[in-house]
């Protein structure tokens, strides 16, 4: 099969070993996420093992896809392997990272790195194509995630410029790269062991959920660098390329002639949905002079680069952590996260801490002793303090470091927790969407290890009639749209109703459907073939004139080409479906119980206080509701996850997966691992 | 616009306070990629930066870029009256928005007046 470079790099830390894995044996799993799962589960003998334990195992994969010309999915590297953020479990999980990394690991001739064991010193990898060394890390520890990377960039170049050609290694057939290396790395947060450290790229790009930064840190493993000057060879160039003119004729932001410039007069609509350059970094304003910046391959360059050079690259999430009077300070902050190497995810609710402190429980001499400056906070000044004192265990930040539930759990504040004070709805991920209501994300969530972050219906059903009401504007696409496009495309469902966020619908068997969905394209299109979360999958895009979207046509056309397979839409989302299992598998190995499978009291108990738009249908109409004064049923969530068990073949009492499930999607052996530890479901 | 009336340097300094956990107003925000997360406002100072929604072409260019700050409206009234004791500062509001068919035009009003306070407060207090 075409895209695959023909094998994968195993480094043993431990015993300071560098061996390969033929790509072949995982190919059946796609790439990515599926063959990482496939590979943890084969080298990690003891899946009970905490994150920190040497034998963790951590995989760094690439897709067929990466290095080509598909857009939006040329270079995300999926990393996975035993978190420490998750809580109270540390759940085998996943991360996702743009950039540059994917696509030069491929051209350097790699389908993924692996990652074993534990080094005595700290070290950092060199990969030059095909030539590989475990290097002495002592200069870059205690550096930050920008500073280990310019160390890196300078050491891999013998200190010369980049942008004009140089040699990539010694020999005569090494070839030339203007290109700086690829490099992932930690900051000190990781090097700390701080449960919410991520793993760093360039300005802006981490791998940040989870928690892997951490585990980087336990293994002293500081970076992976990796410079190639090779390609990666494709199935039909001449297909590939026609495919990316047809999406991008077809349905790209075009920016000389932008179809919905206007949303008044046009059909619309917003940054994520016209998918316009520079759109995804939140907080720069128009006023700083910035361009467009994406990832290798990418079509849609959703971030930016500043002149001041602030907040660089930063998209999501980041970019808001910390809001400040000034926009420059607002900016540095999110730089602080950065170059430490901390989940923002995990500190975004620093709003409770000052709450804490207002409260009296936080301060000098009080029940939770701090010395930081509360009375700065809304300043710089607070956000350096408590980042640092993250990145170093040092005042409430050793509490923070280990992730702010449990943080929270030392102090004795459950309470809020379950109240609601502060938001964690499931596994100690921070609330992302509305649990209560945006379902397929939650439930999809605490089926899973995380907080799934899949924006895929989100910006249809949610953001945009929720916009278009706060403005008074109708919404963009009418209720009614919206569920008949999108389930137009739900393969193999295409049954409206999946849409249907009502109090009744979303414990629906509609519901139960449109999650299966979820959980299996994710799997496999998302997380294995490394299409990005914010271009795919795509329902409905306003640069198509008739607001046409290109899923499911554009995920096999794509494949297809750079593979030289047949695979059709329906045989990519079994795969995902294969890999859903197999994950399934690990977790119960690591204890999962159906009984686990609840979320935070507030979820259940605290009624939605602020309008949420999302399709409802109600006495045969579609409209878009602002589902206030809603709670989750207990009983009723307990009814569907027994329905929804029973839909993808587990056993409801358990919800641990029946043999004939496994056995039918060619994990047999799995069965046989799960049946010796007494965990596999009754028929 | 109502013409607020002029006030006393008591009220100035009361109206500038931050006032304790029992009496702080939360808010909303809202983004398209983060999702929304509860916010304590302790002084009027931070409802001036929290209110805000993003203009609608604004909103139709970035989309992720943007941001909603969602308040009960009925309870920032409530607030404003019996937090702050400023009566005429409430009635004004809960008038101006009268007037407003949509969120981000309430909002709207509302900052204005709060901002016209504010700088009354400043002035009389400088």
């Amino acid at each position: 099969m075409k895209g695959f470079m023909g094998k994968i790099l195993r480094i043993d830390l431990t015993n300071r070993s560098i061996s390969t894995i033929d790509t072949k044996q995982y190919e059946q799993w796609g790439g990515g996420h599926g063959m990482g799962s496939a590979i943890f589960w084969d080298l990690c003998k003891d899946k009970g093992i905490k994150a920190f334990d040497p034998g963790n195992v951590v995989t760094v994969m690439t897709s067929p896809l990466s290095g080509t010309l598909t857009p939006s999915a040329s270079s995300r590297t999926e990393i996975q392997g035993i978190g420490p953020q998750s809580w109270p479990y540390e759940w085998f999980t996943r991360s996702n990272v743009g950039g540059r990394f994917s696509a030069m690991l491929k051209f350097a001739g790699w389908d993924g790195v692996v990652v074993e064991g534990k080094a005595s010193e700290p070290v950092w990898i060199d990969i030059r194509n095909h030539k590989v060394e475990i290097k002495d890390a002592n200069g870059l520890w205690g550096l930050d995630a920008y500073e280990a990377q310019q160390e890196i960039w300078s050491e891999v170049n013998d200190g010369e410029n980049y942008g004009t050609w140089n040699q990539v290694g010694t020999g005569r057939d090494g070839g030339r790269s203007t290109q700086r290396p690829a490099v992932l790395t930690i900051g000190q947060a990781g090097e700390n062991l701080a449960r919410n450290a991520v793993i760093m790229h360039d300005a802006g790009n981490a791998a940040g959920q989870g928690g892997l930064g951490g585990v980087w840190g336990s293994k002293n493993l500081k970076a992976i660098s990796v410079i190639g000057t090779g390609s990666v060879e494709v199935a039909d160039p001449n297909a590939l390329l026609q495919a990316r003119i047809w999406l991008h004729e077809g349905y790209h932001y075009n920016v000389d002639e932008p179809i919905h410039e206007s949303p008044v007069d046009n059909m619309p609509v917003y940054g994520t949905i016209t998918r316009s350059p520079g759109y995804a970094t939140l907080y720069i304003p128009y006023t700083e002079p910035s361009r467009a910046k994406g990832c290798t391959g990418c079509y849609n360059n959703c971030r930016r680069k500043t002149s001041s050079g602030y907040s660089n690259e930063a998209s999501c999430v980041e970019s808001l952590f910390y809001m400040t009077e000034k926009m420059e300070d607002t900016h540095k902050a999110t730089d602080l996260l950065q170059r430490y190497g901390i989940n923002v995810y995990d500190i975004m609710q620093h709003g409770y801490l000052r709450d804490l402190y207002m409260r009296g429980i936080i301060g000098p001499g009080k029940q939770i002793h701090s010395d930081l400056p509360f009375e700065k906070y809304g300043e710089l000044e607070f956000a350096e303090a408590l980042t640092k004192a993250i990145a170093f265990r040092e005042d409430i930040g050793a509490d923070l470091a280990e992730g702010m539930p449990r943080a929270i759990e030392k102090w004795g504040l459950l309470d809020d927790m379950n109240k609601g004070l502060v938001t964690f709805p499931n596994w100690g991920y921070f609330e992302h969407y509305d649990p209560r209501l945006e379902i397929e994300w939650s439930y999809g969530s605490i089926l899973g290890d995380r907080d799934i972050n899949e924006h895929d219906l989100n910006w249809l059903v949610h953001w945009m009639p929720l916009v278009c009401d706060a403005v008074g504007q109708e919404p963009i696409v009418s209720a009614q749209r919206v569920a008949e496009q999108i389930s137009s495309k739900l393969v193999i469902y295409n049954d409206p109703m999946m849409l249907d966020y009502s109090e009744e619908g979303i414990y629906s068997d509609a519901k139960v459907k449109m999650v299966s969905w979820h959980r299996h394209y994710t799997r496999y299109f998302k997380q294995s073939m490394l299409f990005c979360d914010w271009a795919w999958p795509n329902f409905l895009s306003v640069n198509n004139p008739e607001m046409k979207g290109f899923t499911p046509e554009g995920e096999p056309k794509f494949l297809n080409a750079v593979m030289g397979t047949n695979m059709t839409f329906e045989e990519g989302m079994e795969i995902g479906r294969k890999i859903w299992n197999l994950d399934r598998a690990i977790w119960i190995m690591q204890g999962r119980h159906r009984d686990q499978e609840v979320f935070n009291d507030y979820v259940y108990d605290v009624p939605t206080s602020a309008p949420y738009h999302l399709p409802i249908f109600k006495d045969g109409q579609w409209s878009f509701d602002v589902n206030l004064g809603r709670t989750l049923d207990r009983d009723k969530f307990e009814d569907w996850k027994s329905k929804y068990y029973t839909h993808e073949g587990w056993d409801p009492s358990s919800g641990w997966p029946k043999r004939s499930t496994l056995e039918g999607i060619g994990l047999g052996y799995v069965a046989d691992e799960l049946a010796k530890n007494g965990k596999l479901g009754r028929e | 616009m109502t013409k607020l009336s002029e006030i006393s340097i008591e009220q100035a300094q009361s109206f500038t306070k931050m006032v304790g956990y029992e009496d702080r107003m939360t808010g909303t925000t809202m983004s398209g990629s983060g999702g929304n997360k509860h916010v304590s406002i302790y002084s009027i100072k931070e409802m001036l930066k929290f209110l805000f929604v993003d203009s609608f072409d604004r909103l139709s260019q970035r989309g992720h870029g943007s941001t909603i700050s969602y308040l009960n409206l009925d309870e920032l009234i409530r607030w404003i009256a019996e937090v702050y004791e400023d009566k005429e500062l409430a009635d004004a509001i809960s008038e101006g928005m009268s007037n407003a068919d949509n969120y981000a035009a309430k909002i709207e009003i509302a900052g204005n007046l709060l901002k016209e306070r504010m700088q009354q407060c400043e002035e009389i207090l400088k």
